[in-house]
């Protein structure tokens, strides 16, 4: 019997189970759900690096954004006195 | 719950235990089914409601020490994907839908004049004999292109490689095993 992709697609249907085993397709799902940005799953299983990056970058901007209000407020009062 | 839980419940109470294969599993089956039937929503429906009827008439037939619970349920899930692949290309009349992944459509297509073999159990344990001999990555690679049809994107992303190196790795793979299984 040839072995073309067709054949291959029929016949792998009825491989031993075992070979199966050790292929976790439902690891895949992990992006999927990683588009509910903030749940429960996402930090419970780890954020994507991307993700990571971006909310760390989102963070430091508001660190220094909040710095520099602070700042202008000291400096403000200290001009008044 | 556990799959050793689930399979007990199925056996006890089946309705229940069917209820709870839906909350665990159903994404996974629709997810296996994307990868079959591309985002044909109306006939991944249908399919799943197949799944069901076939885990529910097989229930007496897992067994745990074979493989998982999990194992069988994908297994049965992809098979029923398949099944429906092979009704839509008729049902269309051999016109390729645009919507499958390339692996889907080289499948169904009739131009190629491939008829349909009859597989007997000495061919499944030859090519299981074939695929136990590859490596762990190899036999990954051969599993998610030929057993849930995902196109090299997919592969790619979920093994952290390029897609080159899949399609390659996957050439090479296939002239290998067409060697081996054809020689004996």
């Amino acid at each position: 019997m040839k072995l073309d992709d067709r054949t291959l697609i029929d016949l792998i249907g009825g491989i031993a189970l075992d070979l199966l085993e050790g292929v976790k397709i439902e690891r895949d799902l992990l992006p999927e759900e990683r588009t509910c940005a903030y749940s429960v799953a996402v930090f419970r299983k780890g954020m994507d690096p991307a993700v990571k990056a971006v909310s760390g970058i989102a963070v430091g901007l508001a660190f220094v954004f909040g710095a520099v209000i602070y700042a202008h407020k000291i400096l403000k009062n200290i001009r008044v006195k | 719950m556990t799959d050793e839980e689930l399979l007990a419940l199925l056996i006890c109470d089946r309705e229940a235990g069917m209820a709870e294969i839906a909350v665990k599993y159903e994404k996974l089956f629709v997810h296996i089914m994307l990868g079959i039937l591309g985002g044909r929503h109306q006939d991944i429906e249908e399919c799943l409601n197949d799944t069901y009827l076939k885990i529910w008439k097989s229930v007496g037939e897992f067994d745990i020490s074979k493989a998982s619970l999990k194992t069988y349920l994908k297994v049965i899930a992809r098979n029923t994907a398949l099944t429906r692949l092979r009704d839509i290309s008729r049902r269309e009349e051999k016109e390729i839908p645009d919507d499958l992944s390339e692996i889907a459509k080289d499948y169904v297509d009739h131009s190629r004049n491939v008829e349909a073999q009859i597989l007997k159990q000495e061919d499944y344990d030859r090519l299981s004999c074939i695929i136990r001999g590859l490596d762990s990555k190899d036999r990954e690679l051969v599993i998610r292109r030929y057993f849930y049809l995902q196109p090299t994107k997919e592969i790619a992303g979920a093994m952290g490689m390029k897609e080159s190196a899949v399609d390659t790795r996957l050439s090479r793979l296939r002239v290998r095993m067409k060697r081996e299984y054809e020689k004996e």
